[in-house]
């Protein structure tokens, strides 16, 4: 398949060598060619890499034995009909020159070079509105250069006023100083957030109103950066696994798995069949409790509140079991490079039953409230329309992808352990809108506990961490008794899991969409860099598209669809 | 086994459903009949009454943090500095002095735990080689009304008992 | 003016200021306790008094407290004060004023002189109502605009837009139920809804207007800003709307104010429609003729009823955890002797009524108060279900409210008029 890829590539572009990394297929570009390149991966149908999944950069700095510029850019995309990915990568000779922008090809291009910008400094010409995006605009320097001192704390004073480029989009979609200045039509400006009980998480949604009608919109993120990529780079790969829960808080365990699965698939590693349906079970119930939180506050948004509770009340049994098994509620950390870290208790399997038909009694009460009643259709129905080439534009994965009708699910089109055996349905909607969005996460739980049912008929016995001496720590016996035991606990523990170097990218279903993790590793056990992919980023990317022209109810309501976590928003 | 794509139905094409009373008293009938099942036996209730009603701990639990003793009271920990090394947020500072019992060569005199900046996954107790460190105080709640009464030090790491037996803790509940 | 006339009058004040104010308590606590049941969960039940929590009523005297004691903010953009602290004012004693025209009772016929059981019993009935009300939606604006504060003046624009919109709904409805009743007096009304259909169906007014109380209901909750049609106070959309910059007593103004607007409305409801005072099938009159039945049915009736409460109390109102010398027990005890204690009180009252002073002016004040509680029972049961239809169902937005309003209640009223006086004519 990637053979194919390949192929074509040369095809088209006989000098440039493509090689094989893991699932993608890797080039490397010139900065002059790398316009027509991307044009024509974008354009010519035998190609149609539609999906820009993710733009990073990296700063070669104080990588060893470095030939050749200090910053690479690296662009991931996908064909997803085809399931190829490819990778991209560009040098930039000097960062203030930077590369010419793609945002004019793919939408989810603005943010993610606005977030190169901010980290790297690398500038893009051509960009729309090349600003700051995760620090503040007040911030100086780029962090995630190796060259910048962490301890320097650079506090904002001043909120930022967005008027420059609020009146830019009123620009763009037609809107004058003259409309603005006469009575009839005035432009009233709204800030919805950052703190608005309805903003889940702090997001500032700046709106030009006309009335109610929202005629444009630019949003401001960041508030909950915590720097965790910048973090990663001083950790070792097991030590970075209790960060990943806090990406996205409501599906923990889904980070830890895909965290893990991109490193062991690296190494080379197969885990041992246990701990693969270990991994379906946790990650498919977590999946359900990420959909339960999302449709609860989004129903509560529009008035519903007494759906949060009948879903809510099932979610917070659930951390009874949850915390039985991995001894936290929220914040698992439960998988660790190899395996799991422990395995399941006794009586494991009654205990995920109750909770499955609990899950199942209250959903099915909170649907009889919302399923038929017109109140739900009048506010949900056709508003917010998000249509299918919008949303491939903008990097749309996981539910609110597939709300538009087009059926692209890791699961079903890059399947990994044992997903191709299980026997579910892949639900998807047709118009794209707030319905569709609600009704496929309704009808993915459902899918959800089909498949942890049918998973924990067939988990094998045996062990659940894999026998192999470079990432496992050995049984606590071998530690305390023997030598070799001993050391080889002390080595993992001091210098991590060590990983060969190069550079990969692996990516995971998780609730929201495609959450990819790329390293680049200098061979030691700690990553030399860690970008994560988050699916909240670029579903947030794409907001505008979906709420000007409608009503501030909707956009309220909006914001709850495609359910946006602060932690992995801003990361 | 296979793996379907199935598009959803959109829902409120129906005439009774475009009704709005129709489907609003079906509605009505479910809560209330959550109402009724509630009013008359009230014991069912996702209600749990903390503080009185503690939630239920279970022996992986990660709570607070205890040091472990030999049988005659010594400290098992032999200031190896492997917990230390592993802590994602670099929360404990452990300073070594010699040992003079025999049964190791160093143990701490200094062993602080920041617990604010603690994030409670528990790779202090996976790195640990003697089985010195334990998160099984059963203690979930950790707060203070001073920041430095929040940095503990090696005495009272010491004094807190585990919270499960022996057996409990090694199978790890069930 | 006898001693007798200046009694009345002001026990009929008295009731028509005081029962709503304290059925703000009642109401408060039922939307909570309502609330917590209907989602499964338990409401506030820990405010006590010496360990008696009745059930959570005691809560409205700790949040009673809280309000006092809030620091009362006047936020410093604001440019008229004057308008800004008359706006909650204004909202509550329109709600409150709208209460004088309904009737609790049947006429009171004491010797020769006849007292109209309003608080001020004046003939325009409806009409009062349709005014005060109206003018309710005047305190929403004055908060909204001045509050200088776009959140506020969003929920005072839809709150104005809503209000008018389905006033118009509501006056039409009323109109087909006025050609019915053949009058615009809430007593005379009243006591129309005495009869009887074809002999045996109570002559209330959901049976004379089907399609007219379903209207008349959903205009009613649209007129007091209940869900759905509460987008005037959005707390998700746009925080909390019109009472967005105020605090303390102000807030609480305008919370017990939407209170007794919801008590008026179901007040109201329940006059026109749901046969105010009568009990079913025993009118005044027949009560009054057979008063000793009556009575003797009731010292039956009451140790029956008390006898079921008090087990439902004592299976309830039990500590769900072990606790050593529970209160709640000696909580339930004391409820159980009180309740017991007031049905010997009332079982004592009743004898004495019996054995000495049956026939004549007791009778009558007997059937009052049985009339007074029955108002109270129905309207008690109406203010339930504005709470259970506010936590079933997610609320409009704002255009489509209006086109509900214009585009679809407004022709169906306009039908139901069509109808009930195509139907006046052809029985007349």
């Amino acid at each position: 398949m990637t053979d194919t890829v390949s192929e074509k590539l040369r095809a088209l572009f006989p000098d440039i060598e493509p090689q094989k990394v893991l699932d993608a297929t890797v080039i490397d570009v010139e900065p002059e060619r790398l316009m027509v390149v991307m044009e024509r991966l974008k354009t010519y149908p035998d190609l149609d890499f539609s999906l820009l999944l993710d733009i990073t950069a990296v700063d070669y700095l104080t990588y060893p034995g470095q030939q050749g510029g200090r910053f690479r850019v690296v662009y991931t995309l996908r064909n997803w009909k085809r399931n190829w990915l490819l990778q991209v990568r560009t040098p930039v000779a000097d960062p203030e020159l930077g590369l010419p922008t793609v945002s004019g090809l793919w939408g989810a291009a603005d943010w993610a070079e606005r977030e190169v910008y901010d980290q790297y400094g690398i500038r893009f010409q051509g960009h729309p509105d090349l600003r700051r995006i995760l620090n503040h605009w007040q911030f100086e320097g780029h962090p995630l250069r190796k060259d910048y001192d962490i301890y320097k704390g650079q506090v904002c004073y001043e909120p930022d006023r967005l008027e420059k480029e609020i009146r830019a989009r009123l620009a763009a979609k037609g809107i004058d100083q003259s409309t603005m200045s006469d009575i009839n039509t005035e432009m009233m400006f709204l800030n919805l957030g950052p703190s608005h009980p309805a903003t889940h998480g702090a997001i500032r949604i700046f709106t030009a109103l006309d009335g109610e009608t929202i005629m444009a919109n630019v949003n401001e993120i960041g508030y909950l950066h915590r720097g965790f990529e910048k973090t990663a780079e001083n950790r070792t790969y097991n030590q970075i696994i209790p960060l990943t829960d806090r990406l996205n808080y409501c599906s923990a365990l889904m980070n830890n798995i895909a965290y893990v699965k991109a490193v062991e698939s690296w190494l080379g590693i197969e885990i041992t069949d246990r701990a693969m349906f270990m991994r379906v079970i946790l990650g498919e119930f977590f999946r359900v409790q990420d959909h339960l939180v999302c449709l609860a506050a989004n129903l509560v948004d529009m008035g519903g509140l007494t759906n949060y509770w009948y879903l809510y009340n099932e979610k917070e049994a659930s951390y009874d079991f949850i915390s039985r098994l991995t001894g936290a509620r929220l914040t698992s950390s439960f998988t660790r490079i190899g395996g799991m870290y422990r395995d399941f208790y006794e009586g494991w399997e009654a205990d995920l039953e109750r909770q499955l038909q609990a899950i199942e009694k209250g959903v099915n009460d909170s649907l009889k409230l919302v399923l038929q009643n017109r109140i739900v259709h009048d506010r949900t129905q056709g508003t917010c329309v998000l249509s299918p080439e919008k949303a491939l534009s903008y990097g749309y994965t996981g539910p609110n992808l597939r709300s538009t009708g087009i059926a692209f699910d890791l699961r079903k089109d890059n399947p990994y352990y044992h997903y191709d055996s299980f026997d579910f349905d892949i639900p998807i909607g047709s118009r794209g809108d707030i319905y569709d969005r609600i009704m496929v996460r309704f009808e993915e739980i459902f899918e959800s506990i089909k498949i942890i049912r049918q998973a924990v008929k067939r988990i094998p016995a045996g062990p659940v961490f894999v026998d192999d001496h470079r990432v496992a720590l050995p049984p606590k016996e071998q530690v305390y008794h023997k030598i070799e035991g001993l050391a080889n606990h002390f080595k993992l523990i001091f210098e991590g899991v060590k990983t060969p170097a190069g550079e990969w990218y692996d990516s995971y279903e998780a609730a929201n969409g495609e959450l990819g993790f790329h390293f680049v590793s200098d061979g030691s056990g700690t990553p030399y860099k860690l970008k994560v992919r988050p699916p909240c980023f670029y579903a947030m990317s794409g907001f505008h598209e979906m709420i000007e022209g409608e009503m501030i109810a909707d956009a309220i309501i909006n914001l709850g669809s495609i359910n946006i976590i602060g932690g992995e928003l801003d990361r | 086994m296979s793996i379907k794509v199935r598009v959803v139905e959109r829902k409120g094409r129906t005439f009774l459903e475009q009704l709005y009373l129709v489907e609003v008293v079906k509605g009505m009938t479910v809560t209330l009949g959550h109402f009724f099942r509630n009013l008359l036996d009230n014991s069912r209730l996702y209600v749990r009454h903390y503080p009185e009603v503690k939630p239920e701990i279970s022996p992986r639990w990660r709570g607070r943090h205890r040091l472990t003793r030999h049988e005659d009271g010594s400290v098992k920990c032999v200031a190896c500095f492997m917990c230390q090394t592993n802590c994602p947020s670099n929360c404990i500072m452990i300073e070594a002095g010699e040992r003079f019992d025999g049964r190791s060569e160093k143990m701490p005199v200094k062993f602080d735990i920041d617990l604010l900046e603690c994030i409670y996954c528990g790779y202090c107790v996976e790195a640990c080689p003697m089985d010195a460190i334990r998160m099984d105080t059963g203690i979930f709640s950790v707060t203070s009304n001073s920041r430095e009464s929040l940095l503990i030090g090696l005495e009272q790491l010491m004094e807190t008992p585990g919270g499960f037996s022996e057996v409990d803790y090694h199978k790890g509940g069930g | 003016m006898s001693a007798l006339d200046i009694l009345i009058i002001l026990l009929r004040v008295a009731f028509g200021a005081f029962v709503p104010l304290s059925f703000v308590a009642v109401l408060v606590w039922m939307e909570r306790r309502g609330a917590a049941f209907f989602q499964d969960r338990a409401g506030p039940n820990r405010c006590n008094v010496y360990g008696i929590r009745a059930g959570g009523l005691i809560q409205n005297l700790a949040d009673g407290i809280k309000l006092i004691f809030k620091e009362d903010i006047v936020p410093g953009h604001i440019q008229h004060k004057l308008y800004f602290i008359l706006a909650p004012m204004l909202v509550f004693i329109t709600a409150l004023l709208c209460f004088a025209v309904i009737p609790f009772a049947d006429v009171l016929v004491l010797g020769d002189r006849e007292y109209v059981m309003q608080a001020v019993p004046m003939d325009v009935g409806i009409l009062w109502f349709l005014a005060v009300v109206g003018f309710g939606v005047y305190g929403i604006i004055l908060a909204g605009w001045s509050s200088h504060n776009k959140y506020g003046v969003l929920g005072g624009l839809r709150a104005a837009a809503q209000v008018i919109s389905y006033e118009i709904p509501m006056g039409l409805s009323l109109v087909s139920l006025l050609a019915v009743y053949g009058t615009v007096d809430l007593s005379a009304i009243a006591q129309y809804q005495g009869q009887l259909l074809f002999g045996f169906i109570p002559a209330w007014g959901f049976v004379l207007q089907p399609l007219g109380v379903i209207i008349f209901i959903v205009a009613a909750f649209a007129e007091t800003n209940r869900t759905p049609f509460d987008l005037a106070e959005g707390e998700s959309e746009i925080v909390a709307g019109y009472h967005v910059e105020y605090s303390s007593m102000k807030f609480a103004l305008f919370f017990m104010g939407e209170y007794v607007a919801m008590f008026v409305s179901s007040a109201l409801i329940v006059t026109l429609y749901f046969g105010s005072y009568q009990i079913p099938w025993l009118s005044t009159e027949t009560l009054v003729a057979h008063a000793r039945p009556v009575v003797i049915l009731l010292m039956i009736g009451l140790p029956v009823i008390a006898y079921f409460f008090a087990g439902w109390i004592k299976k309830n109102n039990r500590t769900h955890y072990y606790r050593a010398d529970d209160p709640r027990s000696r909580e339930t005890a004391i409820y159980v002797s009180l309740l017991w204690s007031l049905v010997v009180v009332l079982e004592v009252i009743l004898l004495i009524y019996l054995i000495f002073a049956a026939g004549g002016a007791a009778d009558r004040i007997l059937v009052l108060l049985l009339q007074i509680g029955s108002f109270l029972i129905k309207t008690f049961l109406m203010c339930f279900v504005y709470v259970w239809v506010r936590w079933t169902l997610p609320r409009f937005r704002y255009d489509q409210l209006q086109k509900i309003g214009w585009e679809k209640m407004l022709p169906l009223a306009l039908l139901n008029i069509f109808i009930t006086g195509a139907i006046i004519v052809s029985f007349s």
